[in-house]
């Protein structure tokens, strides 16, 4: 049933979900403008900036529909979740403001010369900009990263007159899984942008345009791509034991484990049955899970059981979300992987099926992003913030249903049309392709 | 320093931060008012290159001051967006529409007409909702009981938030229009300078009226005749030095501040005002944040404002300079 709670849950979630898929693509994008922009401080190669100014192009698009798509969200809090924002407005407004403040006043200004200012400044100053504008996009997903965090593994505040008091900002900000998702977001987020540039870059080298342009773009993405995929589970491995110690009953979600047993299996796939408290037609490594979480293959792994059962996230959405994201990432190893072996062979001028693929591929990071956040945000679910307060107990009171459907209607519309004229226009920009910029006076 | 010190510190932030943002954003969104009286695309175009570059980065304040409010009071922010959801979702799909549109009117040559009215209208639904609110803020929100906002509409009806809504509008685009001759000063404009600023003084003296009739109870602060002085300086400022290139926008940004100092004062030190029980005023001893809070944004905010506020300033300096190639910001997005 449709209640205020769950409309203000979806809407809360869509609209995130939504504004994600731009803030990942700037961080990636970021990255690739600065060590381009580097490389032609350094080298003076009129490649560099005609590369670099093709990514600007992408990354305007892409910024202003993640500025579009995000001013709702700091404001749906106090908006939606009145009762979690008087109660912890105190710390986590301050953590937004802090954000506003440093990271994304920072992006916002020197973006607008990387956008109009190529002609106006020192190559230098340039340089410092695009620099600039990555910290700014980094500092800002880490103040978020922690902010949301807090709410997985609160720390440094206390409880005063029924409110939530900041005593100590440093453990708030690093709480016991800032720094650790931190990392695994902003691998993420490179991990997107070097999948896309790699896409962007195939395409044009199976049609044989822009040839010089595409092969520097796959000798820069697809071996950061391959380590930043490579790099992603051993991340997760730590994150997920950070998330055993201190949300025990997701990690038994995300593993599926109903009841606690000695030698558990680490599954690769299954479809939860939450009401049996089995998996079904579960497949995975015997005694991996125990070998993995404990470092013995016979070691013990508190199941689900072991908690009342009106703490539970909703096993079924997280085990499914995780391990749809595991998949996706050992796809997605797979195929850098096998770029960077065709590269290394000098064969991927050769190789038009993979360059067909490759394309196709773009799709993956995001979907990951996607099920990876669901799978942690609703893993952080009965609670909005853990074991402190309860989502049932966050939402507004006031708000009538009419006009709950009416906002998420409208929400759900403006939402996709931006998404699709970002995605539209992206791909006439590409078509277009990268125009050699002249020399500099 | 005690609470009351700090209280008072974070309040002027705040305020300092909305401040801010209708400075800045201010002439953004008044040449987005001016862009339907351009007659041709080329016109509007030029209007737009002026503020390209910067209504993202000015945007900032209101997100600043939101997530200030945000910590500051928390609970200021759930009670009025509760009650105002759906106008408050209009303002934001206002500046949703107004940055596509700006944006896509460069990437969208052929629809750019079409864009820019786009951005127009966008920029008149920001203005006009958020002016409306500043009115029902200055004449007292209607309360149903201690802690809950009316969620009627007739309720927030009223002349006097219509009135600083229409004058609003008319500053707003006075202040956009200076703007844009301070960056251009021998540019056609799309509605003569001494038309509007007679508008501007009608709009002023229409305020003033409305003010004595609805609010007359805090004209008589020092803050209001100090904001009141500000202002008249400003228009009669502006007139004086119509004809000296950047002096009517140093002006209108005198006049700017007036209309902050005479705001500011009126409604300290109340955050959310009830407007027939004053008992029911959230004010800034009832809804502050507790004094760790408030010390660490004020702190925070006294160093980050002025870098904020330099680096933008160097931005601008940069970026209005004559360029080496390019005649248009445009140019480099197209």
């Amino acid at each position: 049933m449709l209640t205020e709670l769950l409309i203000s849950r979806i809407q809360f979630g869509v609209s995130l979900g939504i504004h994600y898929l731009f803030p990942v693509t700037t961080l990636g994008l970021t990255l690739f403008i600065v060590i381009t922009e580097t490389l032609y401080l350094a080298r003076r190669k009129e490649l560099y900036r005609t590369i670099s100014s093709f990514l600007v192009k992408i990354l305007a698009l892409v910024f202003v529909a993640g500025v579009a798509t995000g001013l709702l969200l700091p404001f749906s809090i106090g908006a939606n979740w009145a009762r979690f924002s008087s109660y912890a407005g105190a710390l986590l407004g301050s953590l937004i403001a802090l954000e506003s403040l440093t990271a994304f006043a920072l992006e916002s200004a020197f973006i607008a010369i990387l956008f109009f200012g190529r002609d106006r400044v020192s190559p230098v100053t340039y340089w410092l900009s695009a620099l600039l504008v990555f910290v700014g996009a980094h500092l800002s997903a880490f103040w978020i990263v922690a902010a949301n965090s807090w709410l997985q593994t609160p720390a440094g505040y206390a409880i005063v007159d029924g409110r939530v008091v900041l005593t100590n900002l440093i453990e708030a900000l690093l709480n016991h899984s800032t720094l650790i998702r931190f990392a695994h977001v902003i691998t993420a987020a490179w991990l997107t942008g070097a999948l896309l540039i790699a896409g962007i870059a195939a395409t044009y080298l199976a049609r044989g345009q822009h040839g010089a342009v595409a092969r520097k773009l796959l000798a820069l993405a697809l071996p950061l791509a391959l380590a930043a995929a490579v790099a992603q589970p051993i991340i997760g491995h730590f994150h997920i034991m950070q998330v055993l110690h201190h949300n025990p009953e997701k990690d038994a979600a995300y593993e599926g484990i109903f009841k606690s047993v000695d030698g558990a299996p680490l599954l690769a796939f299954g479809i939860p049955d939450e009401q049996h408290q089995v998996i079904h037609f579960a497949a995975g490594a015997p005694r991996l899970l125990s070998l993995l979480e404990s470092g013995d293959p016979m070691g013990h792994v508190t199941g689900l059981e072991a908690f009342p059962c009106e703490n539970w996230p909703p096993v079924n959405v997280i085990f499914t979300t995780f391990h749809l994201m595991i998949m996706l990432g050992v796809a997605m190893i797979a195929v850098a992987g096998l770029g960077v072996f065709l590269m290394w062979r000098g064969r991927l001028d050769s190789s038009r099926t993979y360059l067909r693929l490759l394309p196709w591929v773009i799709p993956l990071p995001y979907l990951a992003n996607q099920v990876g956040w669901i799978g942690a945000e609703i893993g952080r679910q009965p609670w909005i913030i853990y074991k402190v307060m309860r989502t049932s107990e966050a939402s507004t009171v006031t708000l009538p249903l009419w006009q709950l459907s009416v906002s998420f209607a409208g929400i759900l519309i403006v939402y996709s049309a931006i998404t699709f004229i970002t995605v539209l226009s992206i791909r006439k920009l590409v078509q277009k392709g990268p125009l050699p910029s002249l020399p500099q006076e | 320093m005690d609470l009351q010190s700090y209280q008072t510190g974070v309040y002027f932030l705040v305020s300092l931060s909305f401040f801010l943002f209708a400075l800045l954003d201010g002439f953004d969104l008044g040449i987005g008012l001016l862009l339907p009286f351009a007659r041709t695309r080329e016109a509007s175009g030029r209007l737009v290159a002026h503020i390209a570059p910067f209504w993202d980065g000015n945007e900032i304040w209101l997100i600043i001051a939101g997530a200030l409010v945000f910590a500051a009071y928390p609970v200021l922010l759930g009670m009025l967006l509760g009650a105002i959801y759906l106008p408050f979702l209009l303002f934001i799909a206002g500046l949703i529409v107004r940055a596509m549109a700006l944006e896509y009117s460069y990437h969208d040559p052929a629809r750019q007409r079409l864009w820019h009215l786009a951005a127009a209208g966008g920029s008149g639904l920001v203005s006009g909702i958020a002016l409306y609110v500043l009115g029902v803020f200055l004449l007292g929100l209607p309360f149903e009981s201690a802690g809950v906002l009316s969620q009627h509409p007739a309720d927030y009806a009223a002349p006097f938030p219509l009135l600083v809504t229409l004058a609003g509008w008319v500053i707003l685009a006075w202040h956009g229009l200076t703007y844009a001759l301070s960056q251009a000063p021998a540019a056609a404009t799309p509605i003569s300078l001494r038309t509007l600023w007679w508008g501007v003084v009608s709009a002023s003296l229409a305020l003033l009226i409305g003010w004595i009739l609805w609010l007359p109870q805090t004209l008589w602060r020092p803050s209001a005749l100090i904001g009141i002085a500000c202002c008249a300086a400003g228009i009669a400022g502006a007139r004086l030095f119509l004809q000296r290139p950047g002096w009517a926008f140093r002006f209108s940004c005198l006049t700017l501040t007036g209309l902050w100092t005479l705001i500011t004062g009126s409604l300290y030190p109340a955050v959310l005002p009830a407007r027939l029980h004053p008992e029911w005023t959230l004010t800034i001893a009832s809804d502050s944040a507790p004094a760790s809070t408030l010390k660490l944004l004020l702190t925070l905010g006294l160093i980050l404002v002025p870098i904020i506020i330099a680096y933008t300033w160097f931005i601008h300096r940069v970026l209005c300079r004559p360029k080496n190639r390019s005649r248009n910001p445009a140019d480099s997005l197209a």
